[in-house]
């Protein structure tokens, strides 16, 4: 047996392709994240710039503005504009996110545009002058409802200062085990990406074992070694090269690009374990299927690699949005999706204090393993006889 | 002509990489352009998704977690420590408001008394901005309950109901309305998913198709022994990886239109052709890189990582999966030395505007003529291989 794993291990590690996309690609695709995610900026501490279209009435809003605008960090920039045509072309050229009108009742109105409405800088500056207009409306509900409450001197001006003001506070409490980031998320997804790019390692092997599936798997067939424990060498050889695959891809975004795993690193190493085994229960099972020739069955792993990864949310917002979704409304597709289910796992491990979620993803990993196992041995052993 | 349809038809009889490159991408890019969601007529304000864990359960705080569930979109969440660990870590719910105990009678004592002030408590996940902007406006609206009850000496019923009352001024917000229709947010997304395909799948398919003719040796033999000059065969190896990139990019165009029909529905075809250009550029910037991969003499395994790796560095840079505004100075730097870069941006001038004009035209043609250059430069590298290869 360790003469079939040595030869094994060395079949892998001489196939550069497997060299490529199984070790390679997950360090190449970490260091290409870090470089972007690392001077990224998400534009929420830019000052807004908001157009205000001068007009009469409009000087009290603008003077409400524009003391927003002062000082060494501003939440806004206002530019001023003659007429509503000007203001709007501002705004469809985008020098402006918005551009403000007042009206006769004194009552703001906000313009954006069709091709860019619903940003960050839009809801800070809807934000404002929507408490611009409730201070003025609350000091108006006042007056009419209870008038002896604004009938002393500055009694008035006291209301609205306290309005205005910032007396009431709230805290932002820290629950977490690691401090989470938007991007760590895609770190973890690449971890399930390469997981399943490990399974051409597996299916490598097993095709070579295979009487159908290669030349020489048909000469090793009746050769005089079992063929079952040429397969099981074939699979734990599969195991080895992923789990050491996972291992440096893991080392890697730990300590180069610095992804926090909340100080659980063994339990890590655990998780791409079972990372590993998913890998070669996918391969084995591909390369079991009967009457498919290799290179599609390439081609169907490749397909099989990305469709999973999608959901898994490796591919930009979009496909972390899908993700979300699909954990929100059908949980059981991601659970049985083993790209989700092992970026998962590293998500779990490193932001809660309990251990039972980063379990149930483990636990997953091994059921979706054990089943296209049993699939996998029942191909192999229907077809074994015939084909020989 | 001869070796110009033998090479296509190598080319494209490869069709696992066709199902996989065009196909699949082109699924991808459907399902991307799907979650985008479908063009509202009006205004719509980013909503966060939100929850309130109520301990205190006075009128105050009654009316504090109103202002929220009114503010988002609302998801239950039970009063436990893995509920509030698992709605930070997955984004269930991006800003959660917690109320301590006895907040209410605390905020009328403050105000009243000049007592010390409470604090709320709250829990956000990594969608810090859509929070920053709910907790503004919670700390708005308890400021306005706190002035009502010191300053105008308001009981808590009329505190809450004032303070209600005033909460329904809102400011009016409008779309800007032009005369013609822009692409909608979800064609747009499809366009930008498909520079994968239109750049790798391209080199791929390319350089695999050129790759095999060559394996192929009754074929090469054939066309040794041919009465042909070596600048026609260069000449018809060229024109047919741009027919290649042509297909991908005319399939992957059709796809897109095809899918979002009901979208594009109103769009100006001026704009839509518009933003094709860009793509059919990038298209030929992909034939090139894979002849370029085939003059290297590359194996399949290197093609195939080398397209794909490439594909996903340009995508990234480009701008494709992280938008070129959110980018710092340094990685934008090196994203303009890239031809998606040049892609994403025209495709964005194109869906900024709200319709076809000449200054339009003009920044598309600029960015085009970019992206051809870099197919320019990538092809003459490529030649230049060959030649040296030859001689040696």
């Amino acid at each position: 047996m360790p003469a079939l794993l040595r030869a094994d291990l060395t079949q892998v590690l001489r196939n550069r392709g497997i060299v490529i996309w199984v070790m390679a690609f997950p360090i190449i695709l970490a260091t290409i994240f870090m470089f972007v995610f690392g001077d990224y900026s998400s534009g929420a501490g830019a000052s807004a710039e908001v157009g205000l279209v001068e007009s009469p009435g409009a000087e009290a809003l603008s003077e409400a503005l524009d003391a927003l605008a002062e000082g060494d960090d501003p939440l806004l920039t206002v530019r001023r504009y003659a007429n509503e045509g000007d203001a709007e072309d501002a705004v469809l050229a985008g020098d402006v996110c918005a551009y403000v009108t007042v009206g006769d009742d004194g009552s703001p109105r906000m313009l954006v545009s069709p091709q860019d409405s619903g940003t960050v800088s839009q809801a800070v500056v809807q934000l404002v002058l929507d408490r611009y207009q409730q201070v003025a409306a609350t000091l108006a509900t006042v007056a009419e409802r209870d008038p002896a409450a604004l009938a002393s001197p500055g009694a008035a001006e006291a209301l609205a200062q306290a309005l205005a003001g910032d007396d009431v506070l709230t805290e932002r409490l820290s629950v977490l085990r690691a401090e989470s980031g938007e991007f760590q998320r895609y770190y973890y997804a690449m971890l399930g990406f390469s997981s399943l790019m490990g399974a051409q390692v597996a299916l490598l092997l097993v095709t070579s074992k295979r009487a159908d599936g290669s030349e020489v798997g048909a000469r090793r067939q009746v050769g005089a070694t079992r063929p079952a424990l040429q397969l099981a060498t074939a699979l734990l050889a599969s195991w080895l090269v992923c789990l050491a695959c996972q291992l440096v891809a893991l080392a890697f975004i730990r300590f180069v690009v610095g992804v926090p795993l909340g100080g659980r690193e063994g339990l890590a190493a655990l998780a791409c374990a079972a990372c590993a085994l998913v890998s070669c229960a996918i391969g084995a099972a591909m390369g079991a299927l009967p009457g498919i020739a290799t290179q599609a069955k390439d081609t169907l792993l490749t397909i099989l690699t990305m469709g999973l990864s999608l959901p898994a949310g490796l591919f930009g917002t979009p496909s972390l949005e899908l993700s979300d979704w699909l954990w929100a409304n059908l949980p059981w597709v991601q659970a049985i999706n083993p790209a989700a289910q092992a970026g998962e796992a590293f998500y779990r491990l490193t932001f809660y204090d309990s251990l039972g979620p980063f379990a149930a993803s483990v636990a997953s990993l091994v059921a979706v393993s054990a089943a296209l196992l049993v699939i996998a041995a029942l191909f192999m052993r229907r077809q074994r006889y015939a084909r020989l | 002509m001869h070796v110009f349809r033998l090479v296509g038809r190598v080319v494209l009889r490869h069709r696992y990489l066709i199902l996989l490159y065009v196909g699949m991408l082109a699924c991808f890019g459907f399902l991307m352009a799907s979650s985008v969601g479908s063009p509202s007529e009006g205004y719509e304000s980013s909503s966060p998704t939100v929850a309130v864990i109520d301990r205190d359960d006075s009128e105050l705080s009654r009316a504090i977690a109103g202002l929220v569930r009114d503010g988002g979109e609302e998801v239950e969440l039970p009063d436990t420590p893995y509920a509030l660990q698992d709605a930070a870590a997955k984004d269930l719910a991006s800003y959660v408001l917690v109320i301590p105990e006895g907040y209410g009678e605390a905020l009328v004592a403050a105000a009243r008394d000049g007592a010390e002030m409470p604090v709320l408590e709250t829990v956000t996940s990594y969608r810090e901005t859509s929070a920053i902007l709910m907790d503004e406006r919670v700390r708005a609206y308890a400021q306005q309950l706190f002035a009502l009850l010191a300053e105008a000496g308001a009981s808590v019923e009329e505190a809450v109901a004032w303070a209600g009352e005033a909460r329904q001024a809102r400011t009016e917000v409008d779309l800007i309305q032009t005369e013609a229709t822009g692409l909608p947010t979800g064609y747009l997304v499809f366009m930008q998913f498909s520079t994968y395909a239109l750049f790798g799948g391209v080199g791929i398919l390319v350089a695999s198709g050129l790759r095999s003719l060559g394996r192929d040796q009754a074929a090469r033999q054939r066309l040794l022994v041919a009465p042909l000059g070596t600048a026609s065969w260069g000449a018809q190896v060229v024109l047919a990886c741009l027919a290649v990139a042509v297909f991908v990019w005319a399939a992957l165009g059709a796809l897109g239109i095809l899918w979002c029909r009901g979208e594009l529905a109103g769009v100006d075809g001026a704009l839509v052709l518009l933003a094709q250009l860009p793509l059919l550029a990038l298209s030929i910037v992909g034939a090139a890189f894979g002849y370029l991969l085939w003059e290297l003499g590359s194996s399949g395994d290197v093609i195939h990582a080398a397209g794909n790796i490439s594909s996903m560095v340009l995508s990234f840079l480009g701008g494709t999966w992280v938008q070129q505004a959110s980018m710092g100075a340094a990685v934008a730097a090196v994203g303009r030395l890239t031809p998606v870069w040049w892609v994403v941006s025209a495709l964005g001038c194109v869906y900024a505007a709200p319709g076809p004009s000449e200054a339009l035209l003009a920044e598309v043609a600029t960015s085009c003529g970019l992206v051809l250059l870099f197919a320019l430069a990538i092809a003459a590298a490529g030649a230049a291989v060959g030649r040296a290869r030859g001689r040696g």
